[in-house]
């Protein structure tokens, strides 16, 4: 593939980023005013909308780390 | 061009950047009062940001808005455009149908290069198409029809030539139908109770948040001197919304009568090729100075605005790449292999078997490996469905972020600074377009399998 593939692929990783910990923060919140407990559902939101963010985005990057490890001389050994 | 030719160029450019900086909003900002009403600097207001305004069938079930206009406008374009090239077509090609074939050619080689030959072929018809919509659509919107206001609102501030008292304030609201809407009373216990009239034009008594008692009257109804009619309020409360608004519906219309002492009367007129809404600052009575402003006139939506800059039209647009790129994968891959990318449950059902018979250190083994695996599979659903905010948003924002761009440009240093924003825009409507269908060209070869490609 050309190079500027792995460009576009990778555009929408900043939205995937936001999204996730936006959502884990707001349906947090969401939950915290429905159930009334004050800031539990937010800080459990915020750490599951991390880690959701920091797993996708290491998942959407692995095939290129795989890539480069394999061509790179030396890189596996 | 001969030397000289290109002085006199670059003189007159020069003569128009400084007049433009002096009497543009940057002159007018520092003072400099040498061009007073040659350059007008109208007062934005962002009116609806996200979405087209209605300008037909506003009230019925599917109001048409401005930017599906400007849409249908980029699908005739292209289609005629389209049509006009290949109508004669010749083995030796002409200008234009060497455009498009030259347009064709280098979509189909950027196609076929990401995505190899055979899935190339069954890409290009929807991958070429949100290309070439995205880019007309861009450029069209560069054209002056294209709405002044574009997303914000003109308001055009109407002032007094002379002082005086006012005697008279001439637009009123009219109330076009029979027993129309004209307000909105909230009750104590929070009931809602409209109030209505009957046709003709009215003029209110009361204001927004004013509390009424039953019966007062809310509006009185203009008609002939004694047949002065009052609308009253059904019951008490506190007035929410007065519905109707005035008009501005022909060319320098009196909007109110001054006495100027020795002057006489004078009438002060809305300006020319200005309708819209009309929003007094004054009342019967007061009086005002020379240049003192009356009014403020809020133009009516433009009937053309760039399609781009209104989030459904690029949220339709992210549906459909999304699913073409779902439906690529679904049949390039076939059901059972699509799904499992998602809901991928074998592995947690075979660790399941394993430890009831009796592999107990297998069936962990396996069981954590599918429950890895059905985390990765909600992993995959949420990054598929976050492409389509992304697609969404990215296309929305830098459109509607480069109208206000050249808007702006325009209006700080007026003549000569839009020029370069609008080569910028040319070169924007061109990448985005290249994004949004590389984007859906990239996401649907991955979704259709990595055997596919041909390296």
């Amino acid at each position: 593939m050309e190079k500027w593939v792995y460009a576009f692929r990778f555009v929408g990783i900043g939205w995937y980023i936001a999204l996730c910990i936006g959502g884990g923060i707001f349906g947090g919140i969401w939950l915290d005013s429905h159930f009334g407990s004050s800031i539990v559902f937010t800080l459990a939101g915020v750490f599951l909308g991390l880690v959701v963010a920091a797993l996708g985005t290491y998942r959407m990057i692995e095939p290129l780390i795989r890539e480069q490890n394999d061509t790179t001389p030396g890189g596996k050994h | 061009m001969s030397r000289r030719g290109c002085g006199l160029i670059g003189l007159v450019v020069l003569v128009l950047f400084i007049v433009g900086l002096a009497g543009g909003a940057i002159g007018q900002g520092m003072g400099i009062t040498l061009l007073p009403q040659v350059l007008k600097v109208p007062t934005l207001e962002v009116e609806s940001f996200f979405r087209g305004e209605a300008v037909f069938l506003k009230d019925g079930p599917f109001p048409i808005t401005n930017t599906l206009i400007a849409s249908w406008i980029t699908i005739l374009v292209a289609t005629l455009f389209a049509f006009a090239a290949t109508r004669k077509m010749k083995i030796i090609p002409g200008r234009l149908q060497g455009l498009v074939e030259m347009a064709m050619e280098g979509l189909i080689n950027f196609i076929e290069g990401v995505a190899g030959h055979k899935n190339g072929r069954r890409f290009l018809p929807v991958i070429a198409t949100i290309f070439i919509f995205v880019m007309f659509n861009a450029y069209l919107a560069l054209l002056p029809i294209y709405g002044p206001g574009i997303h914000v609102t003109l308001k055009d501030k109407i002032a007094t030539k002379e002082a005086g008292t006012v005697v008279e304030l001439m637009v009123h609201p009219i109330v076009e139908e029979q027993d129309e809407v004209v307000a909105v009373v909230e009750t104590a216990d929070g009931t809602r109770e409209e109030v209505k009239a009957p046709a003709g034009e009215l003029e209110y008594s009361v204001s927004v948040g004013d509390s009424v008692s039953e019966g007062q009257p809310v509006a009185i109804m203009m008609g002939t001197t004694e047949n002065v009619t009052a609308v009253k309020a059904p019951v008490a409360g506190t007035v929410v919304e007065l519905t109707l608004h005035r008009r501005i519906e022909q060319n320098e219309e009196p909007i109110a009568r001054i006495d100027a002492g020795e002057l006489g009367v004078i009438v002060v007129n809305s300006p020319k090729d200005k309708l819209g809404e009309l929003e007094y600052d004054v009342e019967v009575g007061q009086p005002v100075l020379a240049d003192d402003e009356i009014a403020v006139l809020t133009s009516a939506p433009p009937l053309i605005r760039s399609a781009s800059t209104d989030i459904n039209m690029t949220l339709a647009m992210a549906l459909i790449a999304v699913l073409f790129i779902e439906l690529m994968g679904l049949t390039g891959r076939g059901f059972k292999h699509y799904i499992s990318e998602y809901i991928n449950v074998g592995e947690l059902f075979r660790g399941i078997k394993l430890f009831f018979r009796g592999k107990i250190v297998d069936g962990l083994m396996a069981y954590v490996t599918g429950v890895i695996n059905v985390i990765i599979g909600g992993l995959e659903f949420i990054s598929h469905m976050t492409r389509m905010v992304s697609f969404a948003f990215r296309l929305f924002g830098n459109m509607t972020a480069g109208e206000i761009l050249v808007l702006s440009a325009t209006f700080l240093i007026p003549w000569i600074m839009a020029v370069p924003f609008y080569g910028l825009e040319l070169l924007i409507g061109f990448i985005q377009a290249l994004i949004f269908g590389g984007l859906t060209l990239v996401f649907a070869s991955i979704a259709v399998g990595h055997g596919s490609e041909e390296h």
